[in-house]
């Protein structure tokens, strides 16, 4: 009895939080924009985009050489390295972009908009807010949760370009493949409308994923500075998972249909 | 109007954001549809049989891409696939009547294009013609089940 009453209880209250962290989704996404607050959202474009940027850079650059690398030395067994252009594009328009992306994103950007979130809750400045008739939901949620929304998407893109050409740094001046093969056997094989706007819904799906979770965790943390760390923690962890799990479900919807 | 370093910043971020979305619109998928003003015409051919061959894929004349496969369809009555080439405008007027298409392999395990053999007639085949003469891919499995019923025959 004892047993079935532990998982009830505790299935019910994975619902309500489901629910609450959906009610409050959907607050902080449709809260009536004002042009007054545009500065907020513009300061958390810089603290969660541009603050972001230089590691996806370097970690892309890095992803696409390693992939040349790689690819490289199984498909010269084959006499088919003329296709490693094709590969590289692939794989990263399709499944490394938007995951890669959207871990280093949910590492870096994510947990700290919990951690500043619940530092925000635990010093009761939520609450002061809350007396001062300023809704936190307004002013500290929902320009968070649209940069992350928006940012998210725009650094899987640059992260797929910058990775693209350091794959083709790799295999053009060091390896020695033809440039003109290279970008060719791409394009070829690369479509706009199946792969690279795929490749975007995804990170945009993702987003929105990691984001919820960040501004949400932080917003319910226990208010001690052992629930910041918890809270973080969880960010990042629940993240991570979610990217992964949502990323199966979008290629088997997006990509199985192809050849 | 003096901007803070921040809005400079976040406008760089945008901006390199939509050089990356054009290097992969145009330098990766080689997207050229939003552009491509030659609408080319159009030639289509009945084949046996066509293997790997896809819609996108090259057609060509001694090598040189001339136009790519619109379309492949099932034709009900004779069973044969109708094959709808686009031929780019700029080749307009060349292809003799006579001319043979067969569908070929790039390699020994690469992709299906159609190589177009031209004719010799001066009468040339104008949008919405036929090619009449063509040759149907090689299925390499069918080949060497042929080859091994011959040896078996021959030892008999």
């Amino acid at each position: 009895m004892n047993f079935f009453g532990a998982i009830g209880q505790s299935i019910l209250k994975f619902l309500q939080a489901l629910g609450f962290a959906s009610l409050f989704l959907f607050q902080a996404l449709f809260t009536k924009p004002r042009l007054k607050s545009f500065h907020l959202l513009l300061k958390q474009f810089y603290v969660v985009g541009v603050l972001s940027l230089p590691i996806i850079i370097f970690a892309s650059f890095f992803v696409g050489m390693v992939l040349a690398l790689q690819g490289y030395t199984v498909m010269v067994k084959f006499g088919a390295e003329s296709a490693l252009g094709q590969l590289i594009a692939l794989s990263l328009v399709r499944e490394l972009g938007p995951v890669l992306g959207g871990l280093l994103f949910a590492g870096r950007a994510c947990s700290a908009l919990t951690a500043e979130i619940a530092l925000l809750k635990t010093t009761e400045q939520l609450d002061s807010l809350r007396l001062l008739g300023v809704d936190p939901i307004h002013r500290i949620i929902a320009p968070r949760l649209w940069a992350g929304f928006i940012c998210l998407p725009m650094l899987v893109i640059i992260f797929n370009a910058v990775a693209i050409y350091g794959g083709y740094w790799v295999s053009v001046d060091w390896l020695g493949i033809d440039s003109g093969s290279f970008w060719s056997s791409m394009q070829s094989s690369v479509n706009y409308r199946e792969d690279i706007i795929n490749g975007v819904i995804k990170s945009i799906v993702f987003a929105l994923a990691v984001t919820w979770i960040a501004v949400y965790q932080g917003y319910v943390a226990m208010p001690t500075s052992e629930g910041i760390g918890y809270a973080t923690t969880r960010t990042v962890v629940y993240s991570s998972l979610v990217i992964l799990a949502l990323d199966f479900i979008l290629t088997a919807v997006m990509f199985t249909g192809l050849k | 109007m003096r901007y803070a370093a921040l809005e400079v910043w976040v406008g760089l971020f945008i901006l390199f954001t939509l050089l990356a979305f054009t290097a992969l619109a145009f330098q990766v998928s080689g997207l050229t549809t939003f552009y491509e003003k030659d609408k080319g015409y159009e030639v289509s051919a009945y084949f046996e049989e066509v293997g790997g061959l896809k819609p996108r894929s090259r057609v060509t004349i001694a090598g040189v891409q001339v136009g790519r496969v619109q379309s492949i369809t099932l034709d009900p009555k004779s069973f044969s696939a109708k094959i709808k080439l686009n031929i780019f405008s700029q080749f307009k007027d060349l292809i003799p009547i006579d001319s043979s298409a067969s569908i070929v392999t790039s390699g020994l395990i690469g992709d299906n294009y159609i190589m177009i053999d031209p004719g010799a007639d001066f009468e040339t085949v104008q949008d919405g013609g036929f090619i009449d003469e063509t040759n149907s891919a090689i299925i390499l499995e069918r080949l060497i089940g042929q080859l091994i019923f011959n040896q078996n025959n021959e030892t008999e």
